[in-house]
């Protein structure tokens, strides 16, 4: 691109770039956070499960 | 038929839906990007700069898309009271927060070179921005009241009533006198632009919704083991360690 703007493409691109991958880190990494507190959670409990609630 | 407004019959729909959604995903923005980046021609009066378009029409179509999606869950958590709907409405503001910032910071790097300004206060432009607020007030409001049940009601009645913005975008450019141009793609008459533009435009459109579909659905799911968290602690504190009984609607699914 020798178009005298190209710096205002390329510029778009990486914002582009970083706000998507910031979207998908924040979600995976919120995943894999919250997995690790159910862990924790779960076998400080040593919980059971009850199907009777299974469709409420 | 499953359930899906069962939450463990939603993370099974998740599990299996989730790797798809992500392939097609990274599928159409590689194809996306190869037909924007060196397929799409330059414009003859924007040059270059026109594919920045491809970025930010995406992302404007999405700021309202997302948004409509919220009114869809608020009216959801109100009328119908569906179980997921507030998690769907929770997880779906980030995203759109997100896809707004994007639609303005593309905008007002197309304004520059195009316009001689990176902002004006026109009717188009002030009116994402509203939405961009609206989405950082909603999120604001999940944060700070503490029961979720009344925070997805007051967030569901504050969606609907920031819905009015949503007519207030799209038509600004017909109402008002505005420095942003009309609508080239959905309007009356069809498209105005070449088809060589058009096409790009459209996988681009393809590529950012599935990447909403993607990342809601995932975020669906965290809402729900955070709900599932919640629900475990309060029933740890009130049973005593070591004697929690927890409903089977809050275990993880089958594997």
């Amino acid at each position: 691109m020798s178009d005298p703007n190209s710096g205002f493409v390329i510029a778009a691109y990486i914002v582009a770039l970083v706000v998507i991958a910031g979207m998908i880190v924040a979600t995976i990494a919120d995943y894999a956070s919250l997995k690790k507190s159910l862990a924790k959670l779960a076998a400080r409990t040593g919980r059971h499960v009850d199907d009777r609630d299974e469709r409420k | 038929m499953p359930n899906y407004a069962n939450p463990a019959e939603f993370l099974r729909l998740v599990r299996v839906a989730l790797p798809v959604t992500a392939g097609v995903t990274a599928v159409l923005f590689g194809i996306g990007l190869y037909l924007a980046l060196f397929v799409a021609p330059p414009d003859y009066q924007q040059g270059e700069t026109v594919r920045i378009m491809y970025l930010h029409v995406p992302s404007a179509w999405m700021a309202m898309f997302v948004y409509l999606v919220m009114s869809a869950a608020a009216l959801g958590t109100l009328v119908w009271r569906h179980p997921l709907a507030d998690a769907a409405q929770k997880a779906a503001a980030p995203l759109g927060a997100g896809f707004t910032s994007l639609c303005l910071v593309t905008g007002s790097l197309w304004g520059k070179p195009e316009w001689g300004t990176w902002w004006v206060w026109d009717a188009r432009l002030t009116s994402v921005f509203v939405l961009f607020l609206i989405y950082l007030g909603i999120i604001a409001l999940w944060q700070v009241i503490e029961d979720p049940g009344k925070g997805a009601r007051l967030a569901a009645i504050f969606t609907l009533v920031g819905a009015v913005n949503i007519p207030i975008i799209k038509f600004s450019v017909d109402w008002w006198n505005t420095l942003h141009q009309s609508s080239s793609v959905f309007r009356m008459g069809g498209p105005t632009i070449a088809l060589s533009m058009l096409w790009p435009l459209i996988v681009m459109a393809l590529a950012f919704t599935s990447l909403f579909l993607t990342l809601h659905m995932m975020a669906i799911r965290n809402e729900i083991l955070r709900r599932r968290i919640r629900r475990l602690s309060m029933l740890a504190a009130s049973a005593g360690e070591g004697e929690a009984h927890v409903p089977a609607i809050f275990a993880e699914p089958a594997q």
